[in-house]
């Protein structure tokens, strides 16, 4: 699965007002839901599990990218979003370090290997130090949505 | 030495159950690879884990290797047979 495939560029913020987790992790499900027609769906509860989900364990997963992600009811397929700061979130990433580029992603229930897919891909994007620095440093949302499509070339 | 060993979570092998593998797999010096379809990858990093993509029911072989590799496959197969605690 390509990032293009689950990322729209409407669903990417490449400034979070936010400063802090659970603000910026609501910012970003509010933008999905108009990005994606889910207006349905209710913030609230989809902040209450991805933070009861943190609390388990962190998903910053390392180069200042963290991955928040839950399944839930009513989304035919894995849609995901991508939210900038330019300041750092504290994630209580594994390094320690903090978050500047969010991926979150929603997950259908039916689908759970949509969600690893779609992971992988993130995965794949993170463990490349340059194309991270690329990301911090990209203009506007056309260039970051240039940069994911480029990386799509690159990587299998 | 190898071990082949079957996802049994649902979710398969997303972030959490990445990061736990990974922890556990460096309290030993053993090298330990992930192999599933022949890619391999160190299961020390959850990035690399992830790539993975595993889903419920994907056969994984572990290939560990050093001093403690038995004590290594051993714990990290009881890890994956636990569901890692989801379930």
């Amino acid at each position: 699965m390509k990032l293009t495939d689950f990322i729209s560029k409407s669903a990417i913020i490449k400034e979070l007002k936010s400063k802090d987790k659970k603000g910026a992790m609501s910012e970003i499900i509010e933008t999905m839901k108009g990005a994606y027609k889910v207006e349905k769906l209710k913030t609230s509860e989809i902040l209450d599990s991805l933070i009861k989900r943190e609390k388990i364990g962190s998903t910053g997963i390392g180069n200042s990218i963290s991955v928040p992600h839950v399944k839930i009811d009513g989304i035919k397929t894995v849609v995901g979003a991508f939210g900038r700061s330019a300041t750092g979130i504290d994630f209580n990433a594994i390094d320690g370090e903090p978050v500047h580029l969010i991926f979150l992603i929603l997950a259908s229930t039916d689908d759970p290997d949509s969600n690893l897919q779609a992971l992988r891909r993130i995965a794949q994007v993170a463990k490349q130090p340059n194309f991270c620095k690329f990301l911090r440093e990209a203009k506007d949302a056309s260039e970051i949505m240039g940069l994911f499509r480029e990386l799509d070339e690159v990587l299998n | 030495m190898e071990k082949t060993v079957v996802i049994a979570n649902k979710a398969g092998i997303h972030v959490r159950p990445a990061a736990k593998i990974a922890d556990l797999s460096n309290k030993f010096r053993a090298s330990i690879l992930f192999i599933k379809d022949g890619q391999a990858v160190n299961a020390k990093s959850i990035m690399e884990l992830l790539t993975l993509a595993a889903g419920e029911g994907t056969r994984i072989i572990i290939k560990a290797e050093g001093e403690d590799e038995a004590k290594a496959i051993s714990e990290i197969e009881e890890l994956i047979n636990s569901k890692f605690s989801e379930e």
